[in-house]
């Protein structure tokens, strides 16, 4: 490896090394890190709350890691931790939006519902991420937060205010969609 | 809502199409596979069309975490600009992390002056961002440094680059920052110790004066 002065060498450092500095009060490093994490963070994001909704959500996640990275004991771990931090702030805003809609009483659109892209995947997981983007916003939801963030089905059941069946059986649909996709990829 | 005609939905074959399952239901296969497909389920290992489910679920599942992956490089889910990073800096604020008070002395009666520990945690950085093939990665100041005078100690952990001579380059950085942080505050440095990632140097390298 060249060796540069610290500052320039600063961006190209592994996570722990960024990690530990932002958690020492680096300004600086914790820029890398959201640069470094920040399309990951929105491209989650969208999957669980909305896409127009995600940049929020986002901004959100990074100003709650920032206070709590110093408390965080695996820096070389920050990614995850940041999924998770994205995850709890995702369902937060969803539940606002839900008790908000309550109010307001009328149907919300999903703004990325419809039919998959046309245009030809060039890569297996870019044709799911075409075909996870068509499906209905709930599928869509639970298995992200199965699939991508773990979650159980009694946990998804709870933080989405849905009965543990139906959670199984949107689950069930989308990975029957997706594995549709992935076949006919093959 | 299909824009593949060669795909109709209708005539499904995939390997999860109901019909095609043994009847077995994609709920339960999915349970099967979640736990590790113990205990054995005899019915599901002798299906051949639940094999062929239960091999096209697992598959989902690994190329799951590319998934997302994807969707970042997408240019759909792109940052538009680059206020998002602003926005996010201006609210956290430069100010968050400073950590203890350390008193400045001055000649100016009545005012009372300090320099934050965040302050001076950034000035050891700086020292060592600003030498070849050295990274400090955290800092950390023991003593009461809130008492003028006081003895304080400064441990620092750095990551290097290979190929350097650490003796000669961790000699040189605790000489700079003595003098980094002497320039800023009065501080009783009574040692600095240099930690490189992996290998303890304290015991042998800290210098005591």
């Amino acid at each position: 490896m060249v060796s540069l002065p610290g500052r320039d060498s600063l961006s190209e450092a592994d996570d722990r090394t960024i990690a530990t500095r932002a958690a020492d009060g680096d300004i600086r490093a914790f820029e890398i890190l959201m640069r470094r994490y920040g399309s990951l963070m929105s491209a989650y994001a969208a999957r669980i709350v909305s896409p127009s909704e995600a940049e929020d959500v986002v901004q959100d996640t990074f100003v709650t890691a920032w206070q709590d990275l110093p408390t965080l004991e695996n820096l070389g771990s920050v990614r995850s931790w940041l999924i998770t931090i994205v995850t709890r702030k995702s369902i937060d805003r969803l539940r606002a939006r839900r008790s908000q809609e309550s109010l307001d009483d009328h149907e919300h659109e999903d703004p990325s519902a419809g039919p998959a892209e046309s245009a030809a995947a060039s890569s297996l997981s870019e044709a799911l991420s075409k075909a996870l983007s068509s499906l209905p916003e709930d599928q869509r939801r639970c298995w992200t937060l199965r699939e991508i963030a773990g979650y159980g089905y009694q946990e998804i059941a709870e933080q989405l205010d849905l009965p543990v069946s139906t959670v199984r059986g949107l689950l069930a649909r989308s990975r029957s969609t997706l594995v549709r996709e992935m076949e006919a990829w093959r | 809502m299909n824009d593949h005609p060669q795909r109709p939905v209708e005539a499904d074959n995939s390997s999860l199409d109901a019909a095609h399952l043994d009847g077995h239901s994609i709920e339960s296969l999915s349970d099967y596979l979640d736990r590790g497909r113990e205990p054995r389920d005899p019915a599901i290992e002798s299906s051949a069309a639940a094999q062929h489910a239960l091999a096209a679920l697992a598959r989902l599942r690994a190329v799951a975490p590319k998934i997302i992956v994807a969707d970042a490089e997408a240019e759909e889910f792109a940052p538009r600009n680059d206020h998002w990073v602003k926005r996010i800096l201006d609210q956290i604020g430069v100010q968050a992390h400073a950590g203890r008070d350390i008193p400045i002395s001055h000649d100016i009666e009545g005012a009372v002056l300090s320099i934050s520990e965040g302050a001076i945690r950034a000035v050891v950085r700086e020292v060592g961002d600003s030498m070849e093939g050295l990274l400090v990665e955290r800092c950390k100041l023991e003593g009461d440094v809130e008492s003028p005078g006081a003895p304080v100690e400064i441990h620092v952990e750095l990551s290097t680059f290979d190929g350097l001579d650490l003796d000669e380059v961790t000699a040189e950085f605790r000489e700079r920052v003595e003098q980094a942080v002497r320039l800023h505050v009065d501080l009783a440095v009574t040692q600095v110790t240099v930690r490189v990632r992996d290998t303890d140097l304290s015991e042998e390298e800290g210098r005591a004066k």
